[in-house]
């Protein structure tokens, strides 16, 4: 299955189990989205799927309203990069009434995020960080190492204002599961799994550590290191990227890369290092580089993480 | 109008808040308050029309008021507001983070008004009679999501009254300088149907929420009702109002609206409630020093 298409199953069999709302722009009939998740289901659901004006802070806050009446919604911000405009009603109206208030809500905003596609600087960003660290939200990741669907669906079932990090690039691809592929080693039963990937019967030699929109980049390092240079690549994908407790006791080697989209200083990756400092394993991140994400094609692929970026680094670290 | 119980109500919240501005003075409270005093009437009338078993009510920064109108309950929000365990939140809120029954408020001028648009969907979606009450403030109204979740609300047709508690200052701000035009012109060329009142006129104001809550409860839609009125103590604990003229200052304690409830009870109403406020506000912060602050967090 296709990774869209899990996630619009998620998102129906969370309108068909407990009468949902989607919320977003352009997100109904005959436009279905930005990136056509929600393609067709203001036909099916129409009065589930509530369209808006552009007023990000506005409707956002229509979700978190109709959660706390008990409603289970999910907000769709448009591009990642707009999410700074949704902040105030995350981090001091959700978060707050979650962790002040104790309060339980079912609220999933979904943010396509990410680059690589000439964009530009203002629709390319992966800037979930800023909502990491944060007390009373949750900020999730699917990919396609597991069912971004079912990921949805343990995001809004946990009650916790959640932000859920799509990646642009994910949208159209296989799911790994299904393609026959051998490289899934184990899916962690944590509510949120983790997923590690390595080749057949090898101890690794070194683990990359990554989330989201970084899996099929990782997959192709690792094969990379299998076919030409005889090195296991174990890759650990995380989904549930703000709480990393026991999470690095997966590591099964001494040696670790970091591997995200964002901007590799002061970012997810220098969390991941310090828990596994914390057991003894080096490690060295990755990420993009400190400056706007440009849109000329050569210029992008000097800032953004590229397949070379992260080959040299693990044969420096080997 | 039952003028002696509005003016018991009113009393209540005005002792309370002296009483706060006392204790702080004297060092015994931490933290900060936003005080009401002089605004006691709005939300002690909107309470009149409130019905506490469905309808929501989301507030603002300055939430004593609305908080006693809503419960009556000056023991739990000195405990609240002393961080003692047997406060609303258990003493975590303070001042200006309060949640009980169906109120519910945060310190984020204006922010709540975009959360109670959204209780207001949710009420539509799920064809409940309930109604939402929005409080916010003269302040708040200028923030850009206040715009967008009054543009939703007329749109989306939502059951929501929002009541200004409109003091003519944002902090040392006058607002009525810095909005442009007014806030009726805003709230009109929405389509959205738009009452304006004042404190000074207890019974026209009494008449205004009834109208005001009737066409919210009748048309199931959205309504602002922009109560003008004057905050006769300091924008928080550190304001000394120096942005106010004398004159400015002479004039809003002429027309404070518990002057006027005063003058239309009798004497012996008025000293007989005014005994039993001053002993249960006294009674309520008194237990609430002894009470303990939660142990874990």
């Amino acid at each position: 299955m296709k990774y869209l298409m899990s996630l619009r199953q998620g998102l129906e069999k969370m309108i068909e189990t407990h009468n949902g709302y989607l919320i977003g722009e352009d997100i109904q009939e005959p436009y279905g989205g930005a990136f056509k998740v929600t393609k067709g289901m203001s036909s099916k659901y129409p009065d589930n799927i509530i369209g808006t004006p552009m007023c990000e802070q506005g409707f956002t806050g229509l979700g978190v309203g109709m959660a706390l009446h008990g409603e289970y919604v999910s907000v769709e911000i448009m591009f990642g990069d707009f999410i700074t405009l949704i902040a105030d009603q995350m981090i001091n109206h959700a978060a707050k009434f979650a962790d002040m208030y104790q309060q339980r809500m079912h609220l999933v905003v979904r943010c396509p995020s990410g680059g690589y596609r000439g964009y530009g600087a203002t629709h390319s960003q992966s800037l979930e960080k800023i909502f990491m660290g944060i007390p009373g939200i949750q900020v999730i990741a699917p990919s396609i190492a597991t069912d971004p669907g079912d990921l949805f669906n343990r995001a809004i079932e946990s009650g916790v204002p959640t932000l859920f990090v799509e990646n642009k690039l994910d949208y159209p691809k296989e799911l790994l599961p299904d393609r026959g592929e051998f490289w899934i080693k184990n899916i962690t039963s944590d509510n949120f799994p983790v997923v590690s990937l390595c080749p057949e019967g090898e101890k690794p030699d070194i683990t990359l550590i990554t989330y989201g929109g970084m899996v099929p980049l990782s997959v192709e390092v690792m094969k990379y290191f299998l076919y030409e240079e005889e090195i296991n690549v174990e890759i650990l994908v995380l989904s549930e990227l703000s709480n990393l407790e026991g999470k690095m006791n997966y590591v099964q080697t001494h040696k670790a890369v970091v591997l995200e989209e964002g901007v590799a200083e002061f970012g997810w990756g220098s969390e991941v290092s310090y828990e596994l400092s914390k057991l003894g394993v080096h490690s060295t991140r990755i990420g993009a580089r400190r400056r706007s994400i440009p849109s000329a094609k050569k210029a992008e692929e000097m800032v953004l993480p590229m397949f070379d970026d992260v080959i040299a680094t693990i044969e420096r670290d080997m | 109008m039952n003028v002696e119980k509005i003016y018991k109500e009113c009393y209540r919240i005005r002792s309370f808040e002296k009483k706060v501005e006392q204790e702080f003075s004297n060092g015994k409270l931490r933290g900060t308050t936003h005080g009401c005093i002089g605004q006691e009437i709005i939300p002690v009338l909107a309470m009149e029309f409130i019905n506490k078993e469905t309808d929501y009510v989301v507030g603002t920064h300055r939430c004593h008021g609305q908080v006693l109108a809503y419960t009556g309950d000056t023991y739990r929000l000195a405990c609240e507001m002393m961080g003692r365990k047997d406060g609303f939140v258990k003493g975590i809120g303070g001042s200006q983070h309060i949640k009980v029954d169906k109120y519910l408020t945060n310190g984020i001028t204006g922010g709540m008004v975009t959360v109670g648009t959204g209780i207001a969907l949710g009420i539509k979606k799920t064809a409940e009679d309930a109604i939402v009450t929005s409080f916010f403030g003269d302040g708040g109204f200028n923030e850009g999501y206040v715009q967008e979740s009054l543009n939703l609300a007329a749109s989306l047709e939502l059951p929501i009254l929002y009541i200004c508690e409109n003091n003519h200052y944002a902090m040392s701000t006058p607002t009525v300088k810095y909005s442009a035009p007014d806030f009726g012109t805003r709230v009109t060329s929405l389509g959205m149907y738009y009452i304006m009142s004042d404190t000074a006129e207890p019974q026209k104001l009494c008449n205004d929420m009834e109208e005001a809550f009737s066409y919210v409860r009748k048309f199931r839609k959205p309504c602002v009702i922009d109560v003008h009125t004057a905050r006769l103590c300091g924008h928080s604990k550190s304001d000394s109002m120096e942005y106010m003229s004398n004159e400015e200052k002479q004039k809003n304690i002429e027309n404070d609206p518990i002057a006027w409830l005063e003058r239309n009870i009798q004497n012996s109403a008025r000293l007989s409630i005014q005994q039993q406020i001053a002993k249960e506000i006294n009674d309520a912060f008194d237990k609430a020093y002894i009470c303990e602050e939660i142990l874990e967090f």
